[in-house]
């Protein structure tokens, strides 16, 4: 049984509709203008709206407008009635967001076909994003307590080591848990700060964003160097960074640059093969900066590239491997806070291609 | 000696775990993927198995409830599920897949050297 609202001057043709819904199950409400439908609708949140074009106060071109502008109510479907059987009128429709069309005089069959295409098209959508949502709470539920809990894990148990073993432990043996917890420290200090990042940059409007654009940096190619650089020594991959860089100056702050291209080169190196290049490259031509960063590692499906995001890391029951997916949202929220631009082309086992786009 | 078959997918951990065990006098032999730590506790029996359940290459719970049959059922050595996931329920789940004990991380070295050392008396009392 679904909520359908039906907005009609005309109270035969209210009842006619109301009565065949209500025939298959469904609970109707009823408004005699455009006005008294958008207030119903707002109240009472249906699954679908049907509604004639021709009405006094408000048409129906002027409710779906109101429709399709409000957050609350806008992908709720809505089935044009009209007297009109003209090409332009329907067009109309179609165009302000209308998701079918009767033309008056229809048959009861017309109008229950109609009606359950945009049901069953409804219930897909929902049970989508059903399935999405479900599956970023599983991950949250399950990696984020993971991701913090493996280098708390080192610390808390290094630690507890140590307190055991003092009178035994050899210095090589203090050196190595004083190395374990400091890394794993770096780990989990980096996890908080993306969280923090990611959230910040969330939540900023638009006054904020202004104030975070306001910079200049006069050699984006010494900082590029320098982050990949060191991203390369932490894996010990240094031979593997393949550098091409022209000397531009970029809109951008120094450290959000740093944060971009840390985060996706770690990720080149991530998920790439020790041995297999890593090629960052960046040009300038027609007043466009184009930065790339090229891997040869495991690669992602369209499926996968789509599903990007936030807590949504994948595979996670395949692959140990660190991190909640925030790295790749902070960079791409970051390049598009400098209004720029930032593309992926992945194949299975091939590799990975990125490639952000600035106008210098 | 008694000889402790572990199955970890972290490095840093399982070093961190031996390193544990190793201050008791426990022989560690360390596997990152789950079949190839089955095959070794088929072959060599060891006094107690330890247990990731985020394995590169199959599911440790799945994993457990095979081996603990392929090893004798209730005479199999103890199976400690030592994991990330936390709380009754998982306990539960783990025990009902074959567990014998479920530690969670982050957990206390002294608590997790207690346990194994329990359940290697347990194995050594039973006479392997």
């Amino acid at each position: 049984m679904a909520k359908i609202v039906i907005i009609d001057d005309d109270a035969l043709m209210c009842n006619m509709i109301i009565e065949t819904l209500a025939e298959k199950g469904h609970e109707t409400f009823s408004a005699l203008d455009g006005r008294a439908g958008i207030a119903l609708i707002e109240n009472k949140l249906p699954d679908l709206v049907i509604s004639d074009i021709m009405m006094p106060e408000l048409d129906g071109y002027q409710c779906l407008e109101l429709i399709r502008s409000n957050s609350r109510i806008d992908t709720i479907p809505v089935i044009l009635l009209s007297g009109i059987n003209e090409f332009g009128a329907i067009r109309k429709g179609m165009v302000l967001g209308a998701d079918d069309y009767l033309v008056k005089p229809f048959s009861h069959e017309d109008l229950s076909a109609a009606v359950e295409t945009q049901l069953k098209k409804r219930a897909l959508i929902r049970n989508h994003h059903e399935t999405t949502l479900s599956l970023l709470r599983k991950n949250i539920v399950y990696s984020l307590p993971h991701e913090f809990r493996t280098p708390l894990q080192l610390i808390m148990g290094h630690g507890h080591l140590l307190d055991m073993t003092y009178n035994s432990a050899t210095p090589v043996d203090i050196q190595e848990s004083a190395r374990v917890i400091v890394s794993a420290g770096k780990r989990l200090q980096r996890l908080i700060e993306n969280c923090l990042v990611y959230t910040q940059l969330e939540l900023a409007d638009e006054k904020e964003k202004l104030a975070l654009r306001n910079h200049v940096l006069r050699d984006s190619a010494n900082v590029i160097t320098e982050v990949a650089r060191a991203r390369a020594e932490k894996y010990q991959r240094l031979p593997d960074l393949t550098l091409e860089l022209s000397k531009t100056a970029l809109r951008i702050s120094e450290d959000d640059l740093r944060k971009i291209v840390d985060e996706l080169v770690d990720n080149a190196l991530k998920f790439s093969e020790p041995g297999s290049q890593v090629v960052i490259k960046s040009s300038y031509h027609d007043s466009t900066y184009t930065l790339t960063i090229e891997d040869h590692g495991r690669g992602m499906t369209d499926e996968q590239i789509k599903n990007m995001g936030a807590y949504m890391q994948f595979d996670r029951a395949l692959f140990e491997q660190q991190g909640l997916g925030l790295g790749f949202t902070i960079a791409r929220r970051l390049v598009e806070l400098h209004e720029g631009k930032l593309d992926i082309s992945s194949t299975p086992n091939v590799g990975t291609l990125i490639k952000i786009c600035f106008k210098a | 000696m008694s000889y402790i078959l572990l199955v970890e997918d972290n490095q840093a951990n399982a070093d961190m775990m031996m390193r544990i065990l190793n201050t008791h006098g426990f022989e560690v032999r360390h596997y990152i993927k789950g079949l190839d730590g089955a095959r070794a506790a088929r072959a060599e029996r060891p006094d107690v198995i330890l247990m990731d359940f985020n394995l590169p290459d199959i599911d440790g719970r799945t994993l457990v409830l095979t081996l603990k049959q392929q090893l004798g059922g209730l005479n199999s050595p103890p199976i400690i599920a030592v994991t990330a996931r936390t709380g009754a329920m998982e306990e539960t789940l783990a025990k009902r897949f074959g567990c014998d004990a479920f530690i969670s991380k982050p957990f206390d070295p002294q608590a997790f050297l207690s346990m194994v050392i329990q359940f290697v008396e347990r194995t050594h009392a039973r006479g392997k």
